[in-house]
Formats: C-alpha cells, sequence, structure tokens
C-alpha cells in the first residue's frame, strides 16, 4: 500500500538522480580490471615469469630444493 | 625409431669452439662479446664477494681462474661420450657450458645448428626445454610427488602434452613400471636416479648431460643405471654426454674425452676400464 503510494506519487516522473549511481559503479569496475590486467602483463605472458621459470628448472633437476628456495627468496626481495 | 634409422644421422648434436671460460675476474680479452647483462643487486654483490676474496687487489682484483682454455669438441648425434680428468680439470664447467646452464668468456657453443651466445635468457630457457635432458648426481626429484609424476612434470610445466607411448617405453626402458606410484622417499638411489634418466628422456632431447650419474649410487645401481643410459644410446638413438672420473662408468661411453687444466689432453674410442686407468696415469705423470 504504502510503496505503491510512493512508486506512484512519491518520486514524481521519470528516475531520481540515484540513476547516475550505476554508470558510475560500472565504469568503477572497468577501470579496475584494466588497471588489475595491466598489472599482470597480458596473460600470454605469463609462463616467462621469474618464478615460473624456476618452477621449471626445479622440476627438471637443474637446480635442487635448497637452491630452489634461495632464488626464490631472491625473486621475492626483488619484487619488494 | 629404429636403430638403423638413427644411425644414419652423423650430424653432432653439440659442439664448442674455442671455448673459454674465465672465472674471478671482470676483465675480458680484446675482441670479446660483451658480457651478458645482469641486474643491479647481482652485479653489487659479485663485486662484494669480489673484494672480500682478494682485499689487497682492490675491487677488480686478478683473482683469475681459467677454467676453459680454448677447448673445441663435438658430440655427435646418437652417440655416448664421457668427459673424464681429476677435480678442477673443468671437466664440469665444459658440461654446464656446452648445456647451457653456464655462459662463456671466450668461443662459442652450439647445440644443432643454434650459436647458444646468440640467445637471450627467455630463447635460452626454451631450447633447454626442448633440445636438452639433464641427470644429476643428487638426482633432483621432487619430494612430494610419486614417480611417474617426476617424469612428466617438466613436460607439462612446459605447456607440453605428455607422449604417452614414449613415456611408455621410456619408463620401461628404466625398469620403473613397478615403481610409478613410490614417492622419492620410499625409492633407493638407484630407483631414484632411474627416475631422473626417465625424466631427462621424456622430452626426447637432442641431447642428455649427466653429471656423475652414478656418483651417489652404489656400484651395483650405478651398473644398472649406465646400462640403461647406453640403451638409451643404442635402442633410442639418444646423445649422451657423461661426466666421470670412474673409469668403469666411462667404459659404457662409445668415447672417452680426458680434460686436464682446463684442455682437452688426450681421447680414447670404446674405452675400456683398464685403457682409462692406464690413460689416466699416464696423464698423471
Amino acid at each position: 500500500m504504502l510503496t505503491s503510494i510512493i512508486a506512484t506519487h512519491g518520486w514524481g516522473d521519470g528516475p531520481g538522480p540515484w540513476i547516475l549511481v550505476f554508470p558510475l559503479f560500472w565504469l568503477t569496475v572497468l577501470v579496475l580490471a584494466i588497471v588489475w590486467f595491466r598489472r599482470r602483463g597480458p596473460f600470454w605472458r605469463q609462463p616467462s615469469t621469474g618464478r615460473s621459470v624456476l618452477d621449471e628448472r626445479y622440476a627438471r633437476g637443474e637446480i635442487s630444493a635448497d637452491e630452489y628456495r634461495e632464488r626464490l627468496e631472491v625473486l621475492k626481495e626483488d619484487r619488494r | 625409431m629404429s636403430a638403423a634409422a638413427t644411425l644414419q644421422r652423423t650430424d653432432v648434436a653439440a659442439r664448442a669452439v674455442e671455448a673459454t671460460k674465465v672465472y674471478g675476474s671482470a676483465r675480458t680479452p680484446d675482441g670479446v662479446r660483451a658480457p651478458r647483462r645482469i641486474s643491479r643487486s647481482r652485479r653489487l654483490r659479485r663485486r662484494a664477494a669480489r673484494a672480500t676474496a682478494s682485499p689487497a687487489l682492490g675491487l677488480w682484483g686478478d683473482t683469475a681462474v681459467v677454467a676453459l682454455d680454448e677447448v673445441s669438441v663435438k658430440f655427435p648425434t646418437g652417440r655416448f661420450t664421457a668427459i673424464m680428468g681429476p677435480s678442477g680439470s673443468g671437466k664440469s664447467t665444459l658440461m654446464h657450458v656446452v648445456a647451457g646452464l653456464d655462459t662463456l668468456t671466450e668461443g662459442q657453443v652450439f647445440i644443432g645448428d643454434v650459436e647458444l651466445g646468440t640467445l637471450s635468457d627467455k630463447e635460452l630457457t626454451l631450447l633447454r626445454r626442448t633440445q636438452v635432458g639433464f641427470v644429476f648426481q643428487a638426482f633432483n626429484l621432487v619430494p612430494t610427488l610419486t614417480a611417474r609424476e617426476n617424469v612428466v612434470l617438466p613436460l607439462s610445466l612446459a605447456g607440453a602434452k605428455p607422449d604417452r607411448a614414449w613415456v611408455d617405453e621410456v619408463i620401461d626402458t628404466v625398469g620403473l613400471r613397478d615403481r610409478l606410484k613410490h614417492r622419492p622417499s620410499e625409492l633407493s638411489g638407484g630407483q631414484q636416479q632411474r627416475v631422473a634418466v626417465a625424466r631427462a628422456l621424456a622430452s626426447r632431447p637432442r641431447i642428455v648431460f649427466a653429471d656423475e650419474p652414478t656418483g651417489n649410487v652404489d656400484s651395483r645401481a650405478g651398473g644398472e643405471i649406465l646400462g640403461f643410459l647406453r640403451r638409451a644410446v643404442d635402442e633410442m638413438g639418444q646423445t649422451i654426454v657423461m661426466v666421470t672420473h670412474d673409469p668403469v662408468a666411462a667404459s659404457y661411453a662409445d668415447r672417452a674425452l680426458f680434460l686436464a687444466d682446463g684442455r682437452i689432453v688426450g681421447q680414447l674410442d670404446d674405452p675400456t676400464p683398464p685403457a682409462v686407468l692406464d690413460r689416466i696415469k699416464e696423464l698423471g705423470d
């Protein structure tokens, strides 16, 4: 009863100023998404990060577990 | 792949041309390729290490050690080569530079027709991934994975789909069929090294490098591993380069090269343990 009164009379004609919230919301999402992907680098570059090269070398037995851990620490250090 | 088909390939899997490796000096002779770029932090760390190593000689002190001295060598496809020499003779360094694990101070190294010195780090990683297999003295298996997972992990990390039939053949060659679900801790040293051999062969590399593969196992298991390496050469046409100081291990190879003071000082075709021992004695005098 009350809601129908508001719907038909309370807000007058057309949407109020709150409608602006929707485009603003989506714009924010878009900007955040772009920033996020930019920081990660393009997805096809993913396999060549230092970490994955290290993973692969460890898997191939080129470096021992100790060397792997040691170099992982260095990578983290360099990234800050 | 039949043995006859592989015997026709008489090309060279890898070679070094006047390869020189100098450790411990920042100076390089004239006409040498510019040193590989390294990060600033690493450079500073190296500089610090150098300074502490020879305080009397200052920051760029001349503590140079020539590990390889203009070594030229060819590793023919489908052959098993042993590199021998006392410790400090440069045999491990030779293996590391030919395998692309270390860079040269001077000279060139080729895997197939590709000169490693012309490659970026990324290209080198890719080349090692597709063309080179490794077996080390310390096995270097991933302890949390089963034998089979250890064999195929490098392939899946490289984004390649393991060739099941080939992996099966490799696993049978090294006699691991009944140990596939075991973790490294449940395997003997010899079995662990067999897993490492299978892992090295699984990607069908152009060349496999083995650094003292029998150094950490008893002589019986060592003999088995050498037998499997021999089979990989004879039956699969695999090219193998093995660093060892054991005359018995060298006798499994087609050819033994002798290094001393960073130079190749001798060569023996179809080596036998006594012949290798004799040669070592000669070189020692």
